[in-house]
Order: structure tokens, then C-alpha cells, then sequence
């Protein structure tokens, strides 16, 4: 599954990121790479953007990007 | 002879609390300067410690040094360019790990780095308190502890910049570099890549740093070696699915992960005050309601708080036209220094203690780290009119004044958003329009002024996104810039930073008075005076030869020539306005008297209307001119603000003359 499909207060493990190199580049210098655990925490009235947690960080992602975060089935 | 003047740059990611740092290390002696070549302004501020001066240059805060984004690229570029003397590497203590990500870069770099790390009570009450020494011994450089908030830290910071500065100089002037980069040991197939590179010719920093920036770096690349980095990259796209950027990364939170083993950050829970707070702010439906209250709050608090210094200036502005009046005989003397002067630049300086409120009430907002929720909760508005996320500073800026507003919005990349921002800043209501809104919200809505502003401010909010619409289907759509947006920590604002901040835009405030505002009270009271010969003044005939343009709006000619005079400065409005009606009116109280004896609410309303939505003033359409590179978008600001004034205003009129 996508990390667009998550669930508020869910968590899971990041799998594979694809997308245009730029995107890939933004997410690793924040630190989402692959093994790392994230957590869906607020979506904004819209349903997009969508807020996700990553250790002490909160992070601001748009749902076509989180689309191209695969994660894990379950925790 | 030794050096005694060096030079310190603040680098750190966004939100580690460098700004409040770079506050308290240099006080109000700043000056903010545009480095060569570059779009996005830099503060640089002295210090004089242990006979040494020492000016420190506050780059904007940035998550890598190989990343192609304006921030990162003004950043880059000036510590390769402009070497500084010493790098002050500011960090956030509670969030290490990815703190310590972009300090490995600067070490890699073998730049003569200090770390600070700030947040250190944040992180003991998480008790994860890092090993400072053990830092230290680890990556060879020193690590103190700082805090932005508090005076007392950056004595210690200052004793230890300026020994490794002497120590460091000494060194250098003997020829002897102690500085040795730091080596972080990556995946195979990397290290690979950076040998083909260093043979090639490269240092390793370069050769990590072509390779994580996929060549996007800001040195010079022989052919040579920019075509063994092409292969270098095709080599590692075969083998790998992870990007050479993704690789790399890992590698550094690999090293910084051995360093730190005992911090284990995935686990760190954010504390419950934190989450509370977000989960009101960031709640699907309560969240945009909330923020609205908050700016009705603003506004609401800016009027009424206002009033009662306001009213201490006014006594004092006619304490001082009561003493003139009785000491100078009646000549044109006097008249110039009450009539012009005291009635005009008073009129105005009355406002002060509004505009400094507004400015304080946005400084807490972007502070407290409720900006960047705003953002948040907005973007999805934003792109349908085809703004970026990261409009929204400088929109929100625009309420203070549309001048910074517009050169802010060189971070935004993609030139249609850019645009588009730029056209629709000046309606978003600046400060300098605040004195008109307070002076006739005050005299027609006196019950209810708060909502009025905050209303007026709504009104500007909204025909800036209808221009938004309108202007994102017209001009061709590009490529969409990727939004990614760190959410800071929620902060108590740094009182000290509040108070330079607001100690500047009073500073601005004063200077507009006795410039642009004092210049155009005298020639006002020029036009008013003259010619004696006791028929109309020559602004009586102005203004009456006007009117008829704006009669259908429930204008007199007194509002005709004061929205003409606003053109130079909107403050200017205010002052043409008191100037006017004082003319027969017995002191600065008699003036709310005198408009209300003159305007019907309705003409008030349409008044406030007018004043929100027509052309920019001089210095911003100069602005505009600038950014965008062509009067013509200085045209059209002028030309559709006029439409929408003149039409918004009659409709405020005529429904305004139903229900007032």
C-alpha cells in the first residue's frame, strides 16, 4: 500500500519511494528513507494535504507525493 | 599584526532556533543586505567580544548543501565564494539526529565549524540530553550548548568562537592546516563512484556532494569530470533502486546513528502539550474556523488595545498645537506647523500604536510556529487558484506591508506562482491602510471596529484569490513545484526577538513620517492654503473638478483629493483626511466630529472599500516593476485595483446605504 492510504494515527514502515528524482531528493535530506516509520497525525479539511510524523518531526505532504511512498501492510 | 575583524556564518536547518541565536549574539545592531548575485536577503549583525569583532552573517536556514532551492543555493554559494572565517552550526539538541545530517556536510567540506546546540531544555525534558563532550571528541570540533532566549548563553559561545578563531588564524598564518574533513565511510558502490571521481581530480567533498546533488552544485565541473559523474550515476542507477541523493543520505544517518547510538529518536514521543495543541489547530473542521477566530482576535485586539496610547499621542499632538497656537502670532508660520505639520504628520502618528500591535500579533503567529499550520490547513485553496504553499508567508507579510512582501516571494521557483502572487499582494491589506480603516471604523462601526477591520482584511483576502483564479487560467500553467513543508515544534516566541522585531517597524513607521508622509502633508497644506484670495483653495477645485467621478460613491471632495494624495503612501490618507476637515475643526477630536458630520456610514463603508482595493502606492509598484521586469504588470495592477476600487465601493455604497 501507499502512504496515501493511511489511516490517522497508523504506523508503518517505509518500503520504496519513487517519483521524480527532485521529490526524492527533498524527501531524503528530511530524512524519509526507506526502513524508517511514519505515522499519518492530521489531514487538513480538503483531505490533501495530509500531515505525517516521523520520530520528532511532522511533515507537510501533498497526496499525489505521499503516493509515491510505498510502506508496509501492518506495523 | 593579527586579525581582529572575522567573520561568522549561522547555518542551520530551518526552525533549530538560529534566528533568535543571531538576535542575541548581535542585539539591534543589524542591517539586512543583499549579497551579490543572490535574490533572498541576508542579515548581518557585529559584535565586539575580548577585543575582537566579529560580524555575523545569518544565511537562511536550509536542510542540505545539495539541494537546488533558492535557500540552499544562497547558502552554498556563500560558503564557497565568500568564505567565512568560522561556521556557527546551529542545531535543534531535541531533534538530533537530522540536526546533525546537514553539520556532516559542512565537516565533510572541512569548513572550521562550532556547533550549538540549542533546545537543550527541550531535550532534557524528553531526557534524551546528547553527550556534548563525547560529541565533541567524535567529530573533532567544538559543541556547546546555546539557547536563543537567554543572554547568559552566548557569552560562553562567543569565549570559545573567538579562541578557535585566534587559534585557527595562527595556524593559518603558519601555513599549518589543522582542519581535517571529516570522512564518512559509504555504501560500496558509492565509494566507488567518489574514487573515480577523486582520480579524476576532484576533492572527496566535491566528488560526495556532485554525486548526492546528481551534478546540480554550485563549483565549476571540468568535461572530464562531469562526464566520469555521468557514469559514475549511470553505474549506480544499474545496481541500485535507491538514488544516489537516497544512498548517500542514508549513509550520513548511518555515521550519525553510530555517533549517537544511545539517542534512539524513532521512539521520542512529541510531548503531550504539543499534540494537544495540534490536534485542536490541525482538527479537519475545527482547525479553519479556529484560524479565522485567531485573526478576528488580531484585529479585534489591535483596535481596541490600540486606542489607549493612541490616545496619549493625540493629546500630546494637541497639547503641542495648543501651546504653538498660543505662543506664535497668527502668520502662515503658524499655520504651516499646525495646520500642515501637527494636523497632517499627528494625524498619522496617532496610528502608531496600531500598526506596532499588527506587526507584534504576526511576529507571535510566524514564531509560535502557527504559520506554517495556517499554511497547512490552506494549501488546498491556494493550489486551486494556483498559488504555491509557499505564497502564503508573503501573503500574510502583505498585511504589514506589500514592499517585503513582493521581494519574499523569490523563494517560489515556478514563475506563474511567482506572478501571481506578486499581482495579488496589494490586496492584502497593508498597514499603512490601518489608519484610515481604524479612523472610520472608529467613527461608523464605533460599536463594532474589531469586526470591521477584521472584515475589511476578509474583503482583501478573497478579491486577492478571485484575482488569483482568474489570472491562473489566463496565464499558461507550468510545471507544479513539489510542497513539502516541515511543521516546527510549537515555541514560546523569544521575547527579545519580538521586541527588536517590533522596534524595527516602529523605526520604519517614524522614518515614513518624517519622509513620504511629512513631504505630502506640506504639499497638501500648499494646495490648501493657496491662492488667499479668499475664493476656493486650489485642493478645494482639485477635489470639486473630481467629484463627479466620485459622487456616485458618496464622496465629498474632501475623501477625493485625500485618495489621490494616498497614492504617494496610504498613510497619507489618513493625514489628508485630518487635514481637511481640521481646516474648520478645533482640534484632532473635532475631526471624527467633522467626518461624521460630513459622510454618511454608508459613503464611510464605501470609503474603507476604496481605500482597501485601489493602486498600489509608489514604492510598491516600483517593487512590482522590478520583480516581474516590465512596467506592464505595474500597469495592470494600477489599472484592475482602480476597477475593482471603484466598483466595490459603489456596490459597498449601495447596499451599505440599505442596511447603515
Amino acid at each position: 500500500m501507499t502512504l496515501d492510504s493511511l489511516k490517522r494515527g497508523e504506523q508503518r514502515k517505509i518500503l520504496d519511494i519513487s517519483g521524480s528524482d527532485a521529490l526524492r531528493q527533498r524527501l531524503a535530506t528530511l530524512g524519509i528513507l526507506r526502513g524508517q516509520p511514519i505515522q499519518l497525525s492530521a489531514v487538513s479539511p480538503w483531505g490533501n494535504p495530509r500531515v505525517y510524523r516521523l520520530g520528532r518531526q511532522q511533515i507537510c505532504l501533498r497526496n499525489e507525493d505521499a503516493a509515491c511512498i510505498k510502506v508496509t501492510e501492518d506495523e | 599584526m593579527s586579525k581582529t575583524d572575522f567573520t561568522v556564518a549561522l547555518v542551520g536547518n530551518p526552525n533549530c532556533g538560529k534566528t533568535s541565536l543571531f538576535n542575541q549574539l548581535t542585539g539591534a545592531r543589524q542591517r539586512t543586505g543583499n549579497m551579490a548575485g543572490v535574490t533572498v536577503d541576508i542579515k548581518q549583525g557585529q559584535r565586539a567580544h575580548q577585543g575582537v569583532t566579529l560580524t555575523f552573517v545569518d544565511l537562511p536556514g536550509l536542510y542540505s548543501l545539495s539541494q537546488n532551492r533558492v535557500e540552499e543555493r544562497v547558502a552554498r554559494d556563500y560558503l564557497l565564494n565568500s568564505p567565512p572565517d568560522f561556521v556557527l552550526n546551529v542545531l535543534d539538541a531535541s531533534n538530533l539526529s537530522r540536526h546533525l545530517a546537514l553539520t556532516t556536510q559542512l565537516l565533510e567540506q572541512g569548513l572550521p565549524t562550532l556547533l550549538a546546540l540549542n533546545m537543550m531544555d527541550e531535550a532534557a525534558r524528553l531526557r534524551r540530553v546528547p553527550d556534548l563532550r563525547l560529541l565533541c571528541r567524535q567529530l573533532g570540533v567544538p559543541v556547546l550548548a546555546s539557547d536563543g532566549r537567554k543572554s547568559s548563553a552566548v557569552v560562553p559561545l562567543l569565549d570559545q568562537l573567538v579562541a578557535s578563531l585566534l587559534a585557527s588564524h595562527q595556524h593559518m598564518a603558519s601555513l599549518l592546516s589543522t582542519c581535517s574533513a571529516l570522512h564518512i565511510d559509504y555504501e560500496p558502490h558509492i565509494e566507488q563512484a567518489i574514487k573515480q571521481l577523486t582520480d579524476a581530480g576532484l576533492p572527496r567533498w566535491q566528488a560526495v556532494q556532485s554525486l548526492e546533488a546528481e551534478g546540480d552544485v554550485g563549483f565549476e565541473l571540468t568535461n572530464v569530470e562531469q562526464q566520469t559523474l555521468a557514469d559514475a550515476l549511470k553505474m549506480l542507477a544499474e545496481r541500485h533502486d535507491e538514488t544516489a541523493t537516497e544512498l548517500i543520505t542514508a549513509g550520513r544517518y548511518g555515521y550519525i546513528h553510530g555517533l549517537c547510538h544511545e539517542i534512539d529518536e524513532a521512539h521520542v514521543d512529541i510531548s503531550w502539550i504539543d499534540s494537544w495543541l495540534d490536534g485542536i489547530t490541525l482538527n479537519r473542521w475545527l482547525g479553519l474556523p479556529l484560524f479565522f477566530l485567531s485573526l478576528w482576535l488580531i484585529f479585534e485586539a489591535t483596535f481596541t488595545l490600540g486606542a489607549y496610547p493612541a490616545d496619549w499621542i493625540e493629546q500630546g499632538v494637541s497639547l503641542v498645537a495648543d501651546g504653538i497656537t498660543f505662543i506664535l502670532p497668527d502668520t502662515l508660520f503658524r499655520s504651516v506647523i499646525t495646520d500642515g505639520l501637527l494636523a497632517g504628520v499627528g494625524g498619522v502618528l496617532v496610528f502608531l500604536p496600531n500598526v506596532v500591535l499588527l506587526f507584534l500579533f504576526i511576529a507571535i503567529l510566524e514564531q509560535s510556529g502557527y504559520m506554517a499550520r495556517a499554511a497547512f490547513l490552506t494549501d488546498r485553496v491556494m493550489s486551486k487558484v494556483g498559488l504555491h504553499g509557499k505564497a502564503f508567508v508573503p501573503l500574510v507579510m502583505g498585511f504589514g506591508c506589500n514592499v517585503p512582501a513582493i521581494m519574499a516571494t523569490r523563494t517560489i521557483e515556478e514563475p506563474r506562482a511567482r506572478l501571481i502572487t506578486i499581482l495579488i499582494n496589494p490586496f492584502m491589506s497593508c498597514s499603512a491602510r490601518l489608519p484610515v480603516y481604524v479612523l472610520l471604523a472608529g467613527i461608523f462601526f464605533a460599536d463594532n471596529a474589531g469586526t470591521a477591520l477584521f472584515g475589511i482584511h476578509m474583503l482583501g483576502i478573497m478579491v486577492a484569490f478571485l484575482i488569483a483564479a482568474l489570472l491562473s487560467r489566463w496565464l499558461p500553467k507550468q510545471a507544479d513545484e513539489i510542497f513539502i513543508m516541515e511543521l516546527p515544534p510549537w515555541r514560546w516566541p523569544s521575547w527579545r526577538s519580538l521586541m527588536l522585531h517590533v522596534w524595527d517597524k516602529v523605526k520604519d513607521f517614524l522614518h515614513k513620517v518624517g519622509g513620504v508622509i511629512l513631504v505630502g502633508s506640506m504639499a497638501v497644506w500648499i494646495l490648501q492654503t493657496f491662492p488667499m484670495d479668499g475664493g476656493a483653495s486650489w485642493l478645494e477645485q482639485l477635489g470639486r473638478w473630481m467629484t463627479p467621478v466620485f459622487a456616485p460613491l458618496g464622496f465629498s471632495w474632501h475623501e477625493t483629493v485625500a485618495l489621490l494624495s494616498g497614492f504617494l503612501a496610504k498613510e497619507v490618507i489618513a493625514a489628508t483626511l485630518a487635514m481637511v476637515y481640521q481646516a474648520n475643526a478645533a482640534d484632532i477630536g473635532g475631526l471624527r466630529v467633522a467626518i461624521e458630520a460630513s459622510l454618511v456610514p454608508a459613503a464611510g463603508l464605501a470609503l474603507m472599500v476604496f481605500s482597501l482595493l485601489y493602486m498600489p502606492c509608489l514604492a510598491t509598484l516600483a517593487v512590482i516593476r522590478r520583480e516581474t521586469g516590465s512596467w506592464r504588470w505595474a500597469a495592470l495592477s494600477i489599472f484592475t485595483g482602480l476597477v475593482l476600487a471603484w466598483s466595490g465601493a459603489w456596490l459597498a455604497f449601495r447596499v451599505g446605504s440599505l442596511f447603515l
